[in-house]
């Protein structure tokens, strides 16, 4: 008797195992949505990596939603719409950004920063990794920060060579003076002073000013 | 293992990670050690006999070496007196001790990621897990580990630079923001979730 218990017990998981095995080839992370969803989501990752797109950010998204209990819907909006913003990222930070690149321009994309900021960026940083000022930049417009006055702040910084962990100051500070009350673009003009001064003193190519009051709104 | 020597454990691989982080010198052991060579090479080598010049050098080395060790050691301490969780008080506007300093990369680290370190308070947590975009919001990829006899649990893992969102999930179940970082709603699904950005020095 045993023996034909144990001998159901591995035919139910070998018939069972490769749908089990499907699924999470296909996303990781389509487990928990309906079937419908799991397919489409699929089917958004597949476009990405035909594509060329790194299909991290959008598994994530789809893992980030189901742990908030987002509707089904949602998240495969979300996803639709993560995969958007990596195609948009390439186009504007060029063929040869690396994944880490596109990633924090879909994240820009998605605080409200600009195609054109992030073509900004990407030309002021040359060959240079631009993760860390496009994710100050997206800091700095999800803080409230006008997207074209952000853009060009950062991007003057960039061409002027500041260091990484000034540029992550700058948007830490604003984005305390923001949770304090202050106005964000208020903040920025007040906060990129101190990188004005640092900057002039140093030895660079090129002392151009800071932008101050320029940039639309959002 | 008893839970207290799975502590202990912990602890000292913590303070090995610590230690082969190379946290700078303090000034003055640095000097004292600058200092030591000096009068170690007053006294000219050809004077001397040859085998006492090597005893010389052997005992200089040792002691230079020492005085190194002591100021790691030192700055170590300096550095476990000063954690990121305990720099997060309420902080001062254009102050850095909001959770979201810049930490160093020593030259062993890989030059693509920054070790960074993530601290959670809680005594009645029973499970808590850090979830963010660089896991891919995986629960199980980064578990925190409580501090012997403290409601202080932390991660330490390596990150790439640049803008995260994070939350630390509680208990399998509740989704906690960092009380110490600023927060973000997301694009896509109107959630809250931390913000860190790291970024080379």
């Amino acid at each position: 008797m045993s023996r034909r218990l144990l001998a159901a017990a591995l035919l139910l998981a070998a018939v069972t195992a490769p749908a089990g095995l499907r699924a999470q080839r296909s996303s990781g992370a389509g487990a928990g949505l309906d079937s419908a969803t799991s397919e489409a989501v699929g089917r958004v990752l597949d476009g990405a990596r035909a594509a060329g797109l790194p299909a991290g950010p959008i598994v994530a998204k789809v893992r980030l939603g189901m742990l908030r209990h987002a509707p089904d819907s949602v998240i495969l909006a979300a996803a639709q719409a993560v995969a958007a913003r990596l195609l948009e990222a390439r186009r504007a930070l060029g063929p040869l950004a690396d994944p880490a690149d596109l990633a924090a321009g879909a994240d820009a994309l998605g605080t409200g920063v600009t195609a054109d900021g992030l073509r900004m960026v990407r030309a002021a940083a040359g060959n240079g990794a631009v993760a860390v000022p496009l994710g100050v930049l997206a800091e700095l417009t999800a803080s409230g920060v006008s997207a074209g006055r952000a853009a060009a702040i950062i991007t003057a910084l960039v061409r002027r060579h500041a260091p990484a962990r000034e540029l992550v100051a700058l948007g830490n500070d604003v984005n305390a003076d923001v949770r304090a009350g202050a106005v964000a673009d208020a903040s920025l003009g007040v906060r990129v002073q101190r990188l004005e001064a640092i900057l002039t003193v140093r030895t660079v190519p090129s002392a151009t000013s800071l932008p101050t009051a320029t940039g639309t709104g959002r | 293992m008893s839970e207290h020597e799975q502590e202990l454990d912990a602890t000292l691989a913590r303070a090995i990670t610590e230690l082969r982080r190379e946290p700078p010198a303090r000034p003055d052991a640095v000097a004292r050690a600058v200092e030591a060579a000096r009068a170690a090479s007053t006294v000219p080598e050809a004077l001397a006999p040859a085998s006492m010049a090597r005893r010389r050098r052997r005992r200089t080395i040792l002691a230079v070496a020492g005085i190194a060790a002591a100021a790691c050691v030192a700055g170590y301490a300096a550095r476990g007196m000063l954690e990121p969780g305990e720099r997060a008080a309420p902080a001062a506007a254009g102050s850095a001790s909001n959770g979201l300093v810049v930490q160093a990369a020593n030259a062993g680290d890989d030059p693509a990621h920054l070790t960074w370190q993530f601290v959670f308070q809680s005594s009645r947590a029973h499970r808590v897990s850090l979830i963010g975009d660089f896991n891919g919001w995986d629960p199980t990829a980064a578990p925190l580990t409580r501090a012997a006899g403290s409601g202080l649990w932390s991660v330490t893992l390596p990150l790439t630079p640049g803008r995260h969102t994070y939350a630390f999930l509680v208990d399998d179940s509740s989704f906690v923001l960092d009380p110490r970082a600023p927060a973000t709603r997301d694009a896509d699904l109107g959630s809250k979730e931390s913000v860190v950005i790291v970024g080379r020095p």
